[in-house]
């Protein structure tokens, strides 16, 4: 059967017809089941980030703008952070995690003096997946890659070497966001045994509803993020028993 | 004031509808450019098979120089009846009714026709002492017009003078406001609003955009009762309408005819029929009525435009911007009197504007549904209402025989989505969910879910107090689609929704060629295509 084939020019001025069939996406979306085994670190640690002038850059743009947006979208009030100077450093800060807003929320709770010796554990996979996603990561909250899972211990011998040359480390005992009261995982307090330094319990408070997993920006509400009193290693004690102890102190 | 009949005061001379008919049916060639489809509130560009024919409409007729004029003529001398200000008489019930909202489509700039014609009825009224006047909107069991939709029909003026109490919708629901007549010599029961049957005169306004409106319906369906609708809006009725377009073969007009003489003997009726042109696109959009070889360059180049901008456009903002349109439709003829005359007339000049001549029937059909028909005025089209469009409406748009043959295969575009319009159309996401998943057999639908349907107490609550369609009104608008249903292989909607489609009983596919390869394993190789280039609203009067 043949078609006309004339009028070629306004075929050509007025498009295709609108189909239900969207075209190919760029990206295609797959089911995720289990660990990407492929999606280890792209990126080193960049240290140089670490360094006095980046450092102080980084100080500027936090308070500039980091801090300031945080404020305004999670309205923070801060409990205990006055009384961290009475603790010792270095130590590791293990707050509860809900939502990508905790990190620069509880930088913004630290006082000065904690917070320039602070560095993140992000998750290698995520953070480390791209030399811009790393750099801007290391930037605005001096991270570190941390490898999740696989049983080699790297992220928690990472840490520990950040801890040795006397910086405090952010980790998130749960792993991951949202993993809830029961997902608490014996890293951290492996890392306190190993490395004998204390771990610092933070409590934050309503941030799921700021920024929940899954979502961008959500809506603004108001968040609570609370310091406990340090927790010591207690010699002979069982990672699960510190966890247990760690759990307690958080979602108590 | 002139006292000349309509007819003799048209600026043009009367057009010959057979003079153009040879140049709205269009033959596909090699170089004929590709085709306009109507895809809801989108347009498409189709290529046909060589050898195709397009059915375009006639081009619009020139309207009536002075309306004004002409209706007082119609009022000063109707056909079969005393002149109106011999028929009134201080202290008498005058009732005024007027056709609802689905009529015209798309709405018509201001001012309304219905407006016009009821100014001067009032104003002879009001010369004549007359008092106790009502305007009911004879909606049978459409929904109710909201209160702007009265102000626009009638205008502001009398709106404000006889809104809420002397101007309101029919209802068919209200124990109170019904009167029975008695029935046909076919048993057809009659029920009316008491208000009009009481009254010393009727007058009704009406619009007859196609030949289906009009005469008989106008009064014993719009202000009439589910009772009385239901003796000719069935299935069986429906099937024997060849078609519902073409009055002396339709077996709904028939009943409604016998209906209507009942209500003549009851109450005196004074018919006002008005024809408007198909002039429905305004301004630089008039070209979509043309044949796309006529399209000079800059039109083309609107239309590109036109379908980009639809084909990107937010959904919700597209359709209110489609329902924002209004129609200059220019008023081709007023014609008063006694409803049977009178409405002979007006069927001759809807012919004049309507009526293109094809010879022979074709294997394939296809045509591009709209985003409006009439029980969608501001509103959604819903995938039922998409069928009664297609197999209701576009289907029996002929006289003689369909377009298609028997057997043979309509094939629509639309993008058939699963939306309702909640307040408008509730009964109808039940029928689409309830009797749609159970069949789609227009009789066995009939026989085991209309009653439910028509007698359930929430639709009815809607349909009195809210602007709901009647819950018994998607049976209709499937009925509509019956004779259609029966005499047709099968239906494919291109870029259709494939749940909505299958839910409706009909195939899909996503483009025009794989349509028509589709079709042909219904009607054979090579077959023979008509596109029915629709709207502007036209009808076939086609030879076998």
């Amino acid at each position: 059967m043949r078609f006309a084939s004339g009028g070629r020019r306004l075929e050509k001025l007025a498009g295709a017809n609108a189909s239900r069939r969207p075209a190919a996406p760029r990206k295609w979306r797959t089911l995720a089941a289990g660990r990407d085994p492929w999606s280890g670190r792209g990126v080193e640690d960049q240290p140089w980030l670490r360094e006095r002038k980046p450092a102080l850059l980084r100080e500027v743009a936090q308070q500039a703008l980091l801090f300031p947006a945080t404020r305004a979208v999670a309205m923070p009030t801060i409990v205990g952070a006055q009384d961290l100077i009475h603790a010792p450093q270095p130590a590791i800060l293990a707050p509860n995690h809900e939502s990508d807003i905790d990190t620069p929320l509880v930088l913004l709770a630290l006082p000065h003096a904690w917070r320039s010796r602070t560095v993140v554990g992000a998750a290698s996979d995520r953070f480390y997946r791209k030399r811009a996603y790393a750099i801007a990561a290391g930037f605005w909250i001096n991270t570190f890659p941390f490898d999740r899972g696989g049983g080699q211990r790297r992220g928690l011998a990472a840490a520990a070497a950040h801890l040795r040359e006397g910086r405090n480390v952010l980790l998130f005992p749960q792993g991951t966001r949202g993993a809830g009261p029961e997902g608490y995982r014996a890293g951290v307090a492996e890392l306190a045994l190993t490395a004998s330094a204390p771990i610092i319990p933070v409590h934050i408070e309503g941030s799921a509803l700021v920024m929940p997993k899954g979502r961008g920006l959500n809506r603004r509400a108001k968040t609570k993020v609370t310091f406990a009193r340090p927790l010591h290693p207690r010699a002979g004690e069982t990672p699960q028993e510190l966890t247990a102890r760690l759990h307690d102190a958080i979602e108590g | 004031m002139s006292i000349a009949p309509t007819r003799m005061i048209e600026r043009s001379k009367r057009r010959h509808p057979a003079a153009e008919r040879e140049s709205c049916v269009v033959e596909v060639h090699e170089h004929s450019p590709p085709t306009l489809f109507h895809s809801g509130e989108q347009f498409r560009l189709e290529r046909l098979p060589i050898g195709s024919r397009i059915v375009y409409p006639p081009p619009p007729l020139k309207g009536l120089v002075d309306v004004d004029a002409a209706i007082c003529a119609a009022l000063d001398s109707p056909l079969g009846m005393d002149p109106l200000d011999a028929l009134l008489s201080p202290g008498m019930k005058l009732t005024i009714a007027f056709d609802d909202i689905s009529l015209p489509l798309p709405p018509m700039k201001a001012p309304d026709i219905r407006q016009r014609v009821i100014e001067h009825v009032l104003e002879r009224a009001y010369r004549a002492g007359v008092e106790d006047i009502h305007l009911i909107a004879a909606l049978a069991l459409h929904r109710r017009m909201t209160p702007a939709e009265l102000k626009r029909a009638v205008g502001p003026a009398i709106f404000d003078e006889f809104f809420p109490d002397r101007l309101y919708n029919h209802d068919a629901e209200d124990p109170d406001g019904i009167v029975s007549l008695g029935e046909t010599r076919h048993g057809e029961p009659v029920e009316l609003s008491k208000r009009a049957a009481e009254s010393d005169l009727l007058i009704y306004v009406n619009i007859n955009i196609v030949t289906m409106d009009g005469g008989h319906k106008s009064v014993a369906v719009g202000l009439g009762t589910y009772n009385s609708v239901k003796a000719h809006h069935n299935v069986h009725a429906l099937r024997h309408s060849r078609s519902f377009m073409d009055p002396a073969n339709s077996e709904l007009h028939h009943s409604t005819n016998r209906q209507g003489d009942i209500v003549e003997a009851a109450v005196p009726v004074f018919h006002i029929e008005t024809t408007l042109n198909n002039d429905m696109y305004d301004g630089p959009l008039s070209f979509l009525a043309k044949p796309e070889a006529r399209w000079t360059p800059r039109e083309q180049a609107t239309f590109a435009a036109l379908k980009r901008t639809t084909d990107r456009m937010n959904p919700k903002l597209r359709r209110a911007l489609f329902h924002k349109s209004r129609a200059p439709y220019a008023v081709t003829s007023v014609t008063a009197g006694a409803v049977g005359p009178v409405h002979q007339v007006t069927l001759e000049h809807c012919a004049m504007q309507q009526a293109v001549g094809v010879r022979g029937q074709a294997d394939i059909v296809t045509a591009g549904l709209p985003y409006l028909g009439p029980y969608n005025v501001n509103s959604i089209l819903n995938p039922i209402l998409v069928m009664c469009m297609g197999l209701g409406y576009f289907f029996n748009l002929y006289q003689g025989v369909p377009l298609v043959r028997e057997g043979g295969v309509m094939i629509f575009t639309h993008p058939v989505t699963r939306e309702f319009h909640p307040v408008h159309h509730p009964s109808y996401v039940d029928f689409y969910e309830e009797v749609l998943a159970t069949t789609t057999d227009p009789a066995e639908i009939e026989r085991r879910f209309e009653k439910s349907y028509a007698e359930d107490e929430w639709y009815r609550h809607l349909y009195r107090t809210s602007y709901a369609y009647h819950g018994v009104h998607p049976f209709y608008m499937w009925y509509w689609g019956a004779h259609a249903l029966q005499h047709l292989g099968d239906v494919i909607f291109v870029g259709g929704d494939p749940e909505a489609c299958r839910r409706l009983g009909f195939r899909r596919a996503d483009t025009m060629r794989d349509a028509i390869e589709m079709a042909e394993q219904v009607v054979g190789r090579d077959p023979s295509l008509t596109h029915f280039h629709c709207p502007p609203l036209f009808y076939a009067q086609v030879e076998a």
